[in-house]
């Protein structure tokens, strides 16, 4: 006689499991990418009571670089895999970075998308690994580990995966801030008592000095153009046509 | 007076009773492509590949001012590049089983072939806003509301980089939320159209009207990332397409199907399971055509 032990079903394997309802539409795997000029001032230091932002930091902004048959160039032929690589190389000949699930250099990031079962008869939805879906009957909410989410950003710096910001990243956002602070002052100004536009003032005015701080610390932080290199032999400058 | 039925009313009555008219679940019917905002480069039927390159011309060179009577040093050559879209099969198929069409449903076989076409609009609609996220200029703020800041940022970036009016935004439903709650705080002049009928007609269910002269698209196949919503605005000619017509397919047969359409809707009777399937074959792909044509648009979700 022989003693057979069932093994517990867990809940996400029972008929009862919870799905995502219907509204949340299915999409595709992807690999998450970062373009050079797309960067983000994310607030390290935030005033408690106004909620005005006091020192940003720069990470790269990433986006998703969809596997999806017939976007973006990607193919598939037969019963091969789609074949990502045309979308990948619309990337990379913009100066594109684009992140392989299972590059080791990715530390404990490396394989960064979920996948959770959807109510669309059995196609799934894919997020990064830092997004968390909150399921109540048909309302959800999908929250975001900012910290982790941040903390992979600037290890993407760290490692080099993404060459360091240019200033004139961080210059383009400045000029975007300041025009917004001067269209929402020149509005208080014909309407002095509105409290959002107040609001929208001071905290566009928040923007503008964390990013004007961080700036300056980016050029003043800037290695000299380049060391003179010294020539073998008698160096000599080169002589410019007389006037 | 009343009467009062004896008999079992389980003998006598139908377990419950089916409405003759079916209410349709709410699904999104945005049709960016049918709207036409997304350029068409052509049928790949009969095209000899899947893969399709779009040649694009630089014809930003202006003439200089060589010295009179001296030859021109030398010639300028015309830059031209190109973008690859490749079609690919977009399906979905439907069984219905002898049983239910032989004792009556209330959707038929024509409900659902007509249906079809619905699957391959909401299909090709999540194909083009799966491309905002690929757009190199980007305004908005990670986890903040969108206003009407972010709207305008978009605006400029589009007029900085000399795009050519007029301009569409696509959003996801939260971000045209925020944008109109934002809309409605702005102290001065604000110029929010509303969607009239004729317009939600013309430009499908999507279009919700048009703010700062740019048409505005609500639809939830905009992409999510990092918990934020990947909208997008942008000028004609930022995306474009290809698809596919049967006209090149000799085993369709062109009496059933309609050799121009590229959505080709087939029936087949499979006797020895008992039921009939119902084929939608859809041939689409949709690539970006002009990086500079669009703005990424990203704000809390």
């Amino acid at each position: 006689m022989a003693l057979l032990t069932g093994k517990p079903v867990l809940k996400e394997e029972r008929f009862d499991a919870t799905h995502l309802p219907r509204r949340v539409r299915p999409n595709k795997p992807f690999f998450l990418a970062h373009l050079p000029q797309r960067w983000e001032p994310v607030p390290t230091k935030v005033d408690k009571k106004t909620g005005v932002v006091q020192s940003v930091e720069w990470l790269p902004q990433l986006g998703p670089v969809p596997i999806d048959p017939g976007v973006n160039g990607v193919t598939k032929i037969g019963r091969a895999p789609a074949n990502p690589e045309p979308a990948i190389a619309h990337w990379q000949s913009r100066g594109g970075v684009v992140l392989r699930h299972g590059d080791p250099r990715l530390g404990k990031w490396k394989n960064y998308m979920s996948e959770f079962p959807s109510a669309w008869k059995g196609a799934p939805v894919f997020r990064d690994m830092f997004t968390q879906i909150e399921v109540l009957g048909d309302m959800v909410e999908e929250e975001v580990d900012a910290e982790e989410y941040n903390a992979f950003r600037r290890h993407l710096v760290k490692e080099h995966f993404v060459q360091p910001i240019n200033v004139m990243v961080v210059r383009k956002s400045l000029a975007r801030w300041e025009a917004r602070l001067d269209r929402n002052l020149n509005k208080l100004s014909a309407n002095n008592s509105n409290a959002l536009l107040q609001r929208r003032v001071a905290e566009a005015e928040g923007w503008v000095n964390a990013i004007r701080e961080s700036l300056e610390s980016l050029e003043s932080g800037r290695k000299p153009a380049g060391k003179p290199v010294k020539m073998r032999g008698k160096a000599s400058a080169p002589k410019l046509p007389e006037a | 007076m009343t009467y009062t039925v004896s008999a079992n009313g389980a003998d006598t009555q139908l377990t419950a009773s089916l409405n003759r008219l079916i209410h349709v679940l709410l699904l999104d019917m945005s049709d960016l492509v049918g709207a036409g905002l997304v350029t068409y480069y052509g049928d790949a039927g009969g095209a000899l590949s899947a893969t399709h390159k779009v040649a694009r011309v630089d014809w930003d060179d202006a003439m200089s001012a060589p010295t009179e009577g001296a030859a021109i040093s030398s010639a300028t050559a015309v830059s031209t590049s190109n973008v690859t879209i490749a079609v690919a099969r977009q399906a979905l198929y439907r069984e219905v089983s002898d049983l239910i069409s032989g004792t009556g449903s209330a959707i038929s076989d024509e409900d659902i072939a007509r249906a079809m076409a619905v699957s391959a609009v909401l299909r090709r609609t999540d194909m083009v806003a799966a491309l905002f996220g690929s757009l190199s200029s980007s305004v908005g703020n990670s986890g903040v509301d969108m206003t009407t800041d972010d709207f305008y940022d978009a605006i400029f970036t589009l007029e900085q980089a000399l795009v050519p009016g007029p301009f569409a935004a696509v959003l996801y439903p939260v971000q045209y939320t925020d944008l109109k709650s934002s809309i409605r705080g702005e102290g001065g002049p604000a110029q929010y159209i509303p969607a009239t009928q004729d317009q939600t007609l013309a430009k499908g269910p999507g279009y919700k009207g048009m703010f700062a002269g740019v048409e505005l698209y609500a639809s939830d196949s905009v992409a999510a990332s990092g918990g934020n919503s990947q909208g997008a605005m942008f000028g004609r000619g930022c995306f474009g397409y290809r698809d596919m017509s049967a006209q090149n397919i000799p085993t369709v047969d062109l009496q059933l199907v309609d050799p121009t359409s590229p959505i080709w809707v087939e029936r087949e009777r499979v006797a020895v399971n008992g039921e009939t399937q119902i084929v939608g074959n859809y041939y689409f792909g949709v690539s970006e055509i002009e990086d500079a044509r669009g703005v990424l648009i990203e704000t809390d979700r």
